[in-house]
């Protein structure tokens, strides 16, 4: 197939927008129950007397201010940014597995492959929970990652500083590092699933072609498939990166000090269930919004830079 | 078929390579005088330990930790952990002295090691108002219409057991759920540690209520640590002793559980 014709299909492409020109009559139906469904929630919510609603202590969970009189994240806002940090990693992490083994596993047959099989259907039929619990009470106890902790101790103050900042505290690291590892493998194997289905979709010829030109085996991938195979992988990597996201919440249960970690605290300190949960929800809600968006953003621009060519 | 196997013998083949990581069995003491730091095990209770708006750790059993971290002449390290996994937890060695409101059985026993008591709780019922206003304790509470709250490994189950055998009895991992299930009217009662029924007794402003004044059970509290470890158990056990003589001990838990604003 020549390339000429990919740059035609998608020279016009613009991103789907979710508001229509005009309304149907469905569409105001659904927009009304939508609407009426969402205000007698809130109005039920407030009418109801076995709860007392406590907006303004939640405001001191998320910022609060110190005995000096500056500003100081609360508990709940330490676990938001715990979270960016450890989705972050382990995003960088699966995509990292993932892209490699996915894109060189295509095609492939033998041995490797039934490594890459293996790996595969191991993680992917675990649940990640089990996982994690394996890797930090088995794993992590056999390869003593607390040691890994205590080393860091003895490295000088600014060090110590900047692994704080862009990864976890000492008395975090172990559980930090264990964290990313498994979130890293568990979704890595899915990443590597749509990478290599991403690359399978391009046509036989395509790598015939650029054999025949004398390509060598990375420039091929970097230069020919991959660039095509973009398309298709990446609407379903923004959807696993969100998932990425959402199973952060996992290390609650290995007491890392995630948001998840901080609600519960802060239900026990508070008792407020229903606010805290709500604002949980929210910063869960955002995040992946947050990230669909940045993929949509990439999508497009992947498809501008292709029409370019 | 036989060139997979001889490749599955060979990662067999790493997995000795590992067990030399393994740390050989020193007084834990010594190495945290070695390290410097006492990384010590809690877990969020009101008022033994929880956090404060901050986000610092405050509490009885925080005083416990710092005193004694500052005693032994190394840095404290608090590592909150969830209730449900905390003994296995401290059998992985992610910390070395759990200070979480253990208290001590034969089975934990056979586990891990404790410390002379430096502590008792008080298990007492806190009940869901509405729904026990015309049933005796705890007389009526044994029938199988009546559920009983629990927080899953806690000293309160085998008492709620003895005591109420006919009753459904339900598990929560976290004293929060619990809380809000029993406020929701999910349950009769809720069987916890003095002096959560009386703070939230204060606290719910009617809907909850401490059924009993006299306590069911009296219960010793203890440290924990890994087994066979004789010498920092010494340590541990002669330090309680030296700081219940001084009466700080007392101090603290009268600072801590009879000061009702504290619970605010």
């Amino acid at each position: 197939m020549p390339i000429k014709n990919y740059s035609e299909k998608y020279r016009d492409w613009k991103p789907q927008t979710v508001f229509p020109q005009r309304l149907t009559i469905f569409d105001s139906i659904v927009l009304t129950a939508f609407t009426a469904s969402i205000l007698s929630l809130i109005w039920i919510s407030y009418t109801y007397t076995g709860y007392q609603w406590n907006w303004d202590l939640l405001s001191s969970l998320i910022v609060t201010t110190h005995a000096n009189g500056h500003y100081i994240l609360g508990i709940l806002l330490s676990g938001v940014i715990f979270t960016l940090k450890l989705s972050i990693w382990s995003l960088a992490l699966a995509l990292f597995l993932g892209g490699c083994i996915g894109s060189f596993s295509a095609h492939k047959k033998g041995p490797a492959a039934l490594f890459v099989r293996f790996y595969i259907n191991t993680i992917r039929n675990i649940p990640p929970l089990i996982l994690l619990f394996f890797l930090y009470f088995f794993v992590g106890d056999m390869l003593s990652f607390e040691n890994l902790a205590m080393k860091i101790y003895s490295l000088p103050l600014i060090l110590q500083k900047v692994i704080a900042l862009f990864f976890a505290p000492a008395d975090q690291f172990d559980r930090m590092f264990t964290a990313v590892i498994t979130l890293g493998i568990y979704e890595g194997a899915y990443i590597t699933e749509i990478v290599r289905a991403g690359v399978e979709t391009i046509p036989r010829s395509q790598w015939e072609a650029s054999s025949a030109f004398g390509f060598p085996p990375l420039m091929k991938i970097r230069l020919i498939i991959l660039p095509q195979a973009l398309a298709s992988i990446i609407p379903t990597l923004v959807s696993q990166s969100i998932s990425t996201f959402k199973d952060s919440a996992l290390a609650a249960f290995i007491s890392l000090p995630e948001l998840t970690f901080q609600s519960l605290e802060a239900m026990v300190i508070s008792h407020m269930t229903f606010e805290v949960w709500i604002f949980t929800a929210s910063v869960y809600l955002l995040l992946g919004l947050a990230c669909s968006h940045i993929g949509k953003n990439i999508l497009s621009h992947t498809y501008k830079w292709r029409a370019q060519r | 078929m036989k060139k997979y196997l001889i490749m599955f013998l060979l990662i067999l083949l790493l997995f000795p390579l590992h067990a030399s990581t393994q740390n050989s069995s020193h007084s834990m003491i010594n190495q945290v005088i070695q390290h410097g730091v006492l990384r010590v095990g809690v877990s969020s209770f009101i008022p033994w330990a929880m956090q404060d708006k901050n986000g610092e750790f405050i509490g009885f059993e925080i005083d416990l930790a710092e005193r004694l971290a500052k005693d032994l002449g190394v840095t404290l390290q608090l590592i909150p952990t969830r209730w449900a996994g905390i003994i296995p937890a401290l059998m992985a060695g992610k910390f070395d002295i759990l200070i979480g409101g253990i208290c001590p059985s034969t089975e934990r026993n056979l586990r891990v090691n404790f410390s002379i008591p430096y502590d008792y709780a008080l298990i007492e019922p806190l009940a869901f108002a509405e729904k026990t206003k015309n049933l005796r304790f705890p007389e009526d509470f044994n029938n199988d219409n009546i559920i009983i709250i629990l927080r899953s490994g806690s000293s309160a189950i085998p008492v709620a057991k003895k005591l109420f055998p006919k009753a459904t009895l339900r598990y929560f991992d976290d004293e929060a759920i619990a809380l809000q299930d029993l406020s929701s009217g999910n349950a009769h009662i809720f069987l916890t540690s003095a002096p959560l029924p009386e703070i939230e007794e204060a606290r719910s402003k009617g809907c909850l209520k401490k059924l009993t004044n006299a306590p069911l059970v009296r219960q010793p509290i203890s440290f924990a640590i890994r087994k066979g470890d004789y010498d920092s158990m010494n340590v541990l056990d002669t330090w309680i002793r030296i700081i219940k003589e001084e009466g700080w001990l007392a101090e603290r838990k009268n600072y801590w559980f009879n000061n009702k604003q504290r619970h605010k």
